[in-house]
């Protein structure tokens, strides 16, 4: 039954395809028939239309050649082009890892290739994972949550500081760019609104105030001053280190004493003259009243604000203490209506130089008197006004006492010598005396003061017997020295013109006809005149000058000459591995000897570059492990 | 009477190790006004003792019967060192002992190249007889008298050979020759093949980090570079002159050395390929062969004007020349592992020991010994620019022949120099100024 059905099923199978079949093919005829579906209706259909045929045949054809250009085999070069391009763009990507070890290699200072280095990573890295995985990784990343908390709430609090920090930023760029501003216009603008402001506000302070503002500036200007170089020989700074001040001021100060004096004089004189007598008491009350004055002036400038140098506020110092004590003594004097006061003084010293005469004073006190009357004439302003006053009083006295020693001049010619010896003796001291009172130095006064009051010896004496201007002579020398800046001034200069002539090109021997030319015709060159030379040689000289380091430096010669022997320790140029000189001297002053050295740091100096060592095999770079894994 | 031996220190013992008498100093450099001048004195008094203590050959090792055409140091054993020569010959050495460990014919023509395994277990070799052997050292070793052993396996090329080298990672080596090859150590066939061009390549090297990158030198005068992941060449620059030989600095693996036949050694940027970096001047005939330093701080030349050259490696000219009377044209150069010892393989049949250092004493130095040295070298270093020191240490005893011959090129470079001026400065606007050398020896730069 299978069977016979298995065969019924299959022709029941192709019984219908075969319908099928026919069907279809019926189909197929009923359709050609009713419309012919070929290429050439179609192409009939549009030519039917128009010309569109053309355009349809033209994109057929494009198409048809991009078809052609996409199916298209590579040749084997193109293919090869383009793999090395690729190749290449992976290579240099690749590549990129080794970057940051060459790097790292290249600057740094020593590479130890003796010590393995790969080891030590990752083992950090082992225990780093291991934290993690324990209960006390897990606490520190909490914790490290919790500052990043902190940190966050900092930030913002720190947002308005920034905000003025910014705005002071600003502030600095925008006078940075004031500053930077070069018109000249601008500047005296600027200048002009400063110098109203200050105005404004020096009207505003009291007269007292605005004196000491003054004052003020005038330091600050002085100071500018000094502190130029150079500029030491400015008019106004000399006559500071001179006279520790102003010039003007000081010659006031010193010469209002003597006006008083000389007043005083004059008053006595002309009471002298006109009534023979004296009103004392009239003059002393003026005297004192016009002495006490002067010392409270003093007194107050002593209080006076210092100058902020020590010399000049020195210089003042002894200058007001001369004047004050000069002052203090006359008070003294009058107040207590004794004239020997300052004569006493001077006395003794001439005690001190008549003590040592060895011939003895044969009349006792009429040779005084005598003496003291005639040291008054050369003795300085104290004794000059010391003398008004024995007027007054002791007139009589006087002439007797003169007409005394024309007696006993006459009657002894030999101890008139020894006097006259004596007079010498005083002159040349007081001449001394003038000229350090007029320079006030310091040291040359004691110096001078000291060989000034020696006591001479006989042999001194013998010596000014035979010249006495040698020793006067002698000292004058050395204050020329010392003082006369002038000379020495012009000392340095020639000196300095010396050094620049050595620095001249010889001059050619001036052999006649050479370096000129010669034959028919040609004129001859009269030879250069001795000022013409003289003037070339100025000129040449002047160019020099101008190019030496010391052209404005009056006061300096720079010796521009090379030491030979020196040179060897210094480099002929700058080695092109360093921008400045600065650079290479910071690299090469520093000594390495163990001597300059602890030894820590003369071995830590001394270490190569690349330390390698016999029989440690060096191993080709490699990345580390961490890196690797990354990649 | 009873004597007694009583114990007695002289004032300057020390009784405890921890009483010392302390120095002070000061540092102040206004103390010292003399301290240059004195240690400008020891720098010259040090360049002058390095110039007395130099002797920079130790040693030659003999026995090969032809010119030595290729050596190598091997790359983990201090000791060991494999050349070969013109008659087929591979010989191991024992380097301390000075003794040939193990002698092979194992070609039938030159050998052209000999390479050890990173390992040091397996060397490689290439004969112009276009086979490849390669050799168990172990296996060697234990029939050291047999001159015929069989390789483990020998290979053979289709076309002629180059030279050979071992991948540094893989068991993998690369040849030379009509085709760039890679090969397997467990195929018979190459596993990859690179050829541009027609010519051939005389040298290939693995970079000695990246096991992937090979660089050639071809007989086009090209430096071609490949990728063996990409198994395609990256690009290649023409220069003016064959160039034989090359190296890559194992320390930085993005340069390398190239020795020219225009007797300059030129680096290489492998990044910026299309120019050279630098041109290490010196030689005065074609460079045969380089080798870097395991350092990467300086690389050996050696050249067929038969003188040995280290240069370092970011310098123009060259830090010491070894030559010797005997020595021939020099083949082949290697640097030894711990970059203290070079060794040069010559025509004269020779192998010879070459210190890097040549003042420097061999054998065991103590602490106070290279402390010394050590300060000397930084004095050296500080004062090398001073016209004096840097005249002796500069000054190198040279052969006649090479001083002649440094002279003339001298000359030449100055007159050449001097036309081009002349001719800019007659005909001004007509020329433009010349080109830097570095581009002047570069002829194009294919990709």
């Amino acid at each position: 039954m299978g069977k016979l059905n298995k065969e019924q099923r299959l022709e029941k199978q192709l019984a219908k395809k075969i319908e099928k079949q026919d069907v279809y093919q019926q189909i197929k005829l009923q359709e050609t028939q009713e419309d012919d579906f070929n290429v050439a209706n179609l192409i009939q259909t549009l030519e039917d239309q128009g010309q569109q045929i053309d355009s349809v045949k033209t994109q057929y054809l494009r198409v048809q050649e991009k078809a052609r250009i996409v199916q298209e085999p590579e040749t084997q070069a193109e293919r090869d082009q383009q793999e090395r391009k690729v190749a290449a763009t992976v290579m240099k990507q690749d590549i990129k890892k080794w970057l940051p070890i060459v790097k790292k290699n290249r600057e740094s200072e020593r590479i130890d290739f003796t010590k393995q280095r790969n080891v030590q990573i990752s083992k950090i890295s082992d225990t780093s994972n291991a934290l993690l995985n324990n209960h006390l990784g897990v606490k520190l990343q909490n914790a490290m949550e919790e500052v990043e908390k902190v940190e966050q709430k900092q930030e913002l609090n720190g947002q308005s500081n920034q905000q003025k920090s910014n705005l002071q930023f600003y502030n600095d760029l925008k006078m940075k760019k004031i500053s930077s501003i070069k018109s000249k216009i601008y500047k005296q603008i600027k200048k002009k609104k400063g110098n109203k402001e200050k105005l404004k506000l020096m009207a505003q302070l009291t007269p007292a105030e605005r004196r000491q503002e003054i004052e003020k500036l005038r330091l600050s200007r002085a100071k500018e001053r000094i502190t130029l170089r150079h500029s030491t020989k400015n008019k106004f700074v000399s006559q500071l280190l001179r006279f520790g001040g102003d010039k003007k001021s000081l010659k006031q100060q010193q010469s209002f004493l003597n006006n008083i004096k000389h007043q005083l004089l004059a008053k006595a004189q002309l009471n002298e003259l006109e009534d023979g007598e004296f009103d004392e008491e009239n003059f002393r009350e003026q005297a004192i009243s016009q002495l006490e004055q002067e010392l409270q002036d003093i007194e107050k400038r002593e209080k006076e604000k210092q100058n902020n140098f020590g010399f000049l506020d020195k210089q003042k110092k002894q200058d007001l203490q001369q004047s004050k004590s000069i002052a203090q003594k006359l008070l003294t004097m009058l107040k207590s209506g004794n004239d020997d006061a300052i004569q006493l003084d001077e006395s003794d010293n001439q005690e001190q130089n008549s003590d040592d005469n060895y011939e003895p004073n044969v009349n006792g006190d009429k040779d005084k008197s005598n003496i003291n009357i005639e040291n008054n004439e050369f003795n300085g302003r104290a004794n000059f006004v010391n003398e008004t006053k024995q007027l007054t009083e002791t007139q009589k006295k006087r002439i007797d006492a003169k007409t005394s020693l024309s007696n006993y001049l006459n009657q002894e010619p030999e101890k008139l010598q020894q006097q006259n010896k004596q007079e010498k003796q005083l002159t040349i001291q007081d001449e001394k005396k003038q000229l350090i009172e007029g320079l006030n130095i310091k040291n040359i006064k004691q110096k001078y003061e000291k060989q000034v009051n020696q006591k001479l010896t006989n042999q001194d004496l013998k010596k000014l017997q035979s010249d006495p201007d040698e020793l006067l002579q002698q000292n004058l020398a050395n204050f020329n020295l010392v003082l006369d800046e002038d000379e020495n001034e012009n000392a340095f200069i020639d000196e300095k013109i010396k050094d620049m002539e050595e620095e001249l090109p010889p001059e050619p021997a001036n052999t006649k006809g050479w370096g000129s030319w010669a034959g028919f015709g040609i004129k001859e060159k009269k030879p250069l005149t001795q000022e013409q030379i003289l003037q070339n040689k100025i000129k040449k000289i002047r160019e020099i000058q101008k190019k030496r380091q010391d052209a404005k430096l009056d006061n300096v010669i720079i010796s521009e000459k090379r030491d030979v022997k020196f040179s060897k320790y210094l480099v002929p140029k700058l080695p092109s591995e360093f921008t400045n000189s600065e650079q290479f001297d910071q690299l090469h002053t520093l000594p390495l000897g163990p001597e300059w050295n602890s030894l820590t740091s003369h071995s830590a100096l001394t270490q190569p570059q690349i330390i390698t060592k016999a029989g440690v095999v060096i191993n080709p770079v490699k990345i580390p492990q961490q890196i690797n894994k990354l990649i | 009477m009873v004597k007694f031996n009583t114990i007695c220190r002289s004032g300057q013992e020390r009784s405890t190790n921890a009483d010392i008498t302390k120095v002070y100093r000061n540092p102040n450099p206004k103390v010292h006004p003399l301290a240059h001048a004195r240690e400008y004195q020891r720098a010259l008094v040090a360049t002058k003792v390095e110039k007395i203590y130099a002797q920079p050959f130790l040693g030659a090792l003999n026995g090969h019967s032809d010119g030595v055409s290729c050596i190598e140091a091997c790359r983990f054993n201090l000791s060991k060192l494999v050349s070969g020569s013109y008659d087929g010959e591979i010989r191991i050495w024992d380097i301390p002992s000075r003794r040939t460990l193990i002698q092979l014919n194992a070609h039938q023509q030159m050998v052209k190249g000999v390479s050890f395994s990173r390992d040091g277990m397996r060397i490689v070799s290439s004969g112009e007889d276009k086979t490849i052997n390669l050799y168990d050292f172990p296996q060697l070793l234990e029939q050291s008298n047999n001159t015929f052993q069989d390789p483990l396996m020998r290979y053979l090329s289709k076309g002629t050979l180059g030279n050979v080298d071992h991948n540094y990672q893989l068991s993998q080596f690369a040849t030379a020759g009509q085709v760039v090859q890679v090969w397997d150590y467990e195929r018979p066939k190459p596993i990859m093949k690179f050829q541009w061009g027609v010519d051939s390549v005389s040298c290939v090297k693995y970079s000695p980090a990246d096991s992937n990158l090979i660089c050639g030198t071809s007989m086009d005068r090209c430096v071609i570079l490949y990728d063996v992941r990409a198994e395609s060449a990256i690009h290649k620059v023409a220069m003016l002159n064959k160039s034989q030989c090359l190296a890559w600095n194992p320390i930085e693996p993005l340069n390398i050395v190239i020795g020219n036949d225009d007797s300059n050694c030129y680096t290489y940027d492998i990044r910026k390929i299309e120019l050279p970096t630098m041109i290490h001047k010196d030689h005065i005939s074609a460079v045969m062969s380089v080798a870097f330093s395991s350092s990467g701080r300086e690389f050996v030349s050696g050249s067929f004007d038969r003188t040995i050259r280290i240069f370092p490696f970011n310098k123009g000219f060259s830090r010491e020349v070894y030559h010797g009377q005997r020595m021939q044209q020099v083949n082949s150069v290697s640097f030894s592992a711990d970059a203290q010892f070079v060794y040069s393989g010559s025509n004269d049949m020779n192998i010879r020991i070459w210190k890097v250092n040549a003042s420097q004493k061999v054998g065991i130095i103590n602490q106070r010994e290279t402390n010394a040295t050590n300060y000397r070298q930084a004095l050296k270093e500080k004062f090398k620019y001073n016209s004096e020191i840097k005249r002796i240490a500069k000054h190198r005893h040279l052969p006649k022949y090479l001083m002649n011959k440094k002279k003339q090129r001298q000359e030449m470079k100055e007159s050449k120099n001097r036309k081009q001026r002349n001719a800019e400065l007659n005909n001004p606007g007509q020329y433009e100024a010349p080109k830097p050398e570095k581009q002047q020896r570069i002829e194009q730069f294919i990709q």
